[in-house]
């Protein structure tokens, strides 16, 4: 009987072929979109996370509790050599990078500011960072321990310095001296968030742990990258069995839970977004079944008189809702599929709105991704809004009266 | 016992006009076999009649008993399992399923019966064939005229095994050649299979055909002729 009724639904919407053609290709296209907008949105999403994570966070970090709680300079990494020999000896750390901080004005010839120091070994920096790499004016540091400084673009700009200008830093040691050093602007990076560029800067780590009065192999974190971000939980697990207790590792979550944070409240933005597209098609589909009740008011009642019963009416208009929601689907992701898989090839260019979406570290070209994680939960909120929409319909005919009904012209 | 029995059946409809007496306190018998023709002028309470016996509408007064069943006390789904078991319909606009063949449209009620598919295939196309029908099987309704789609709806009606047939106006859409063919098929299950007729009509053919001809005017029974 099952299928009696799927046939006779499926013929019963092909009744209106130029109708239920708009509303099945309205629905292709409301799914289209969706799926569209999710993979533009993810994509833009995660050239975010990659630039943050490449640009700045790296993919984990080793520190002290009492650095991570207080900021204390003297909280460095005790057991340095240890650490590192564990980071070196496991094959799912590509590479590491120590790092020390520290907070400081920073005065050119005529203005100041607050900014993070970060005194990096040069060498190590570029493998874990692309903002020592990607220096567009001079050169990254070269000397371990000299008076070089490469500082961002907007910051050279918000200070009103050039390549090869003195700037001074200004700063608490570990004994709580106050220091004060004359540095060379010896590079200047640009292509990371505009937030980034305007609060770190760069010295050589064997420079600023003399300045801070702290021995020379010293690092209050060491920021490392894995070979496979997918496993990065499992990594750590085995690299904090290798390591002393006293440090923690923090994966790139918790190191920017806002950053990690996005992708879940984007998915759930994501979904709220769908689901308003999706319930805007289902009214066009309400409209569609009611109008097609109205005009087979006779036919129904004629059902009704020969002897189909309600349940059977009932799953009649139901199972016409829900075919004509169903058949845009497969239409609606295979096109939205299709056209992220062309897109992620291509990109997107956003050459026009570059600026603004530097201040947030997206490139102005986007890469959209497939989302095929997403076609699943689209299926079943089409179908249960389909379902849900259906009802009213149903009970449309439900309520018609076969004498009534029959006698309609 | 006969096949259909009407006690003191009274229906009124109300309208902001007024209160209309369709059927007036009618009572009759149709016992099983008959051909039975149901006359009158227009608003004289034909199709209310009809409909009552048919368990479409409910009378306001008095009662119905099909066989040993009284229809009037039944619920809506009870009634709707009587009609699919006990009755068959024919309606003036033939009121065909559109999406389906002459061979779905006359299968479909025995669908609603559960009767297996092989089987209601078969009857479906012994029905079609006694109505004449059975090359245009696989047309749907718009292929067929109006006297093809009135012999397949008289083969749906058949269908169920009904105990009778109620048939309103069957033969006002048609013209005279569809007409005799369609009585000829009527008379013949009639006569050969004991199928009991019940008409409502204006036509005098088919009053011509009938061998019991009740007049009703004003919702009341006037003349009851057996011919």
């Amino acid at each position: 009987m099952m299928r009696n009724t799927l046939s006779m639904a499926w013929r019963n919407i092909w009744r209106s072929p130029w109708r239920s053609s708009v509303v099945i290709i309205a629905m292709a296209l409301g799914i289209w979109a969706g799926i569209f907008t999710i993979g533009l949105t993810q994509g833009m999403n995660t050239a975010r996370t990659n630039s943050a994570l490449n640009d700045y966070i790296g993919h984990g970090r080793i520190s002290t509790e009492t650095y991570m709680v207080n900021g204390d300079i003297a909280a460095y990494i005790p057991q340095y050599q240890e650490v590192t020999a564990s980071l070196e000896a496991s094959d799912q750390v590509s590479a590491w990078a120590p790092r020390l901080i520290t907070s400081s004005m920073i005065q050119s010839g005529s203005k100041s500011t607050a900014v993070m120091v970060m005194g990096v070994d040069p060498e190590r920096e570029g493998l874990v960072f692309s903002s020592a790499v990607n220096v567009v004016e001079g050169h990254f540091l070269t000397d371990p321990s000299g008076d070089e400084l490469v500082i961002g673009q907007s910051l050279a700009d918000k200070l009103d310095v050039m390549l090869d200008d003195r700037i001074v830093l200004t700063f608490q040691d570990q004994t709580g001296n106050i220091y004060a050093g004359l540095f060379w602007v010896t590079g200047i990076y640009d292509g990371v968030s505009n937030m980034v560029e305007e609060a770190n800067l760069y010295v050589s780590i064997g420079t600023l742990s003399e300045a801070l009065a702290l021995p020379s192999s010293s690092a209050h974190e060491i920021r490392y990258r894995v070979t496979d971000l997918a496993e990065l939980d499992a990594t750590q697990a085995k690299l904090t069995a290798s390591m002393p207790a006293v440090v923690q590792l923090d994966g790139w979550k918790r190191i920017n839970p806002e950053l990690g944070m996005a992708d879940d409240i984007m998915a759930q933005a994501m979904l709220i977004f769908i689901t308003i597209i999706l319930l805007a098609m289902s009214f066009g589909i309400l409209n569609t079944m009611l109008m097609a009740i109205l005009e087979r008011q006779r036919e129904l009642g004629m059902l009704m008189a020969i002897g189909m019963n309600k349940s059977r009416l009932f799953a009649l208009i139901v199972t016409e809702t829900l075919l004509l929601s169903l058949a845009g689907l497969p239409l609606g992701i295979a096109l939205g599929h299709v056209s992220l898989t062309l897109m992620a090839k291509t990109g997107i260019s956003m050459a026009s709105m570059e600026q603004g979406m530097a201040e947030y570290g997206i490139a102005s070209t986007i890469y959209p991704v497939t989302v095929p994680e997403y076609y699943l939960t689209i299926a079943a909120l089409v179908f249960v809004l389909s379902f849900l929409f259906s009802l009213y319909p149903a009970r449309k005919a439900l309520k018609l009266n076969p004498v009534e009904s029959m006698r309609v012209l | 016992m006969s096949l259909i029995q009407l006690n003191d059946v009274l229906k009124i409809y109300t309208s902001k006009a007024g209160d209309v007496t369709a059927v007036d306190h009618v009572s009759l018998s149709i016992e099983a076999g008959e051909f039975t023709a149901i006359v009158g002028p227009s608003g004289c309470g034909k199709t209310t009649l009809l409909n009552a016996i048919g368990g479409l509408d409910r009378p306001d007064k008095g009662s119905i008993r099909i066989g040993h069943s009284d229809i009037t006390g039944m619920s809506d789904k009870a009634l709707i399992d009587f009609r699919l078991n006990n009755i068959g319909f024919v309606f003036q606009a033939y009121n065909l399923i559109p999406v389906l063949t002459a061979m779905e449209n006359t299968a479909f009620i025995m669908e609603l019966q559960g009767v297996k598919k092989t089987e209601r295939l078969q009857r479906a196309m012994d029905l079609l064939s006694a109505v004449g029908i059975d090359g245009k099987a696989n047309n749907r309704p718009n292929q067929l005229s109006g006297g093809q789609q009135q012999r397949v709806a008289v083969a749906r009606a058949l269908a169920s095994h009904p105990q009778f047939i109620l048939a309103d106006e069957p033969t006002a859409n048609l013209d005279s050649s569809s007409t005799g063919q369609l009585l000829d098929i009527m008379a013949k299950l009639n006569a050969d299979e004991g199928m009991t007729f019940l008409f409502s009509t204006h036509d005098q053919r088919v009053i011509d055909r009938a061998r019991r001809v009740i007049t009703l005017e004003d919702g009341k029974v006037i003349s009851d002729v057996h011919v």
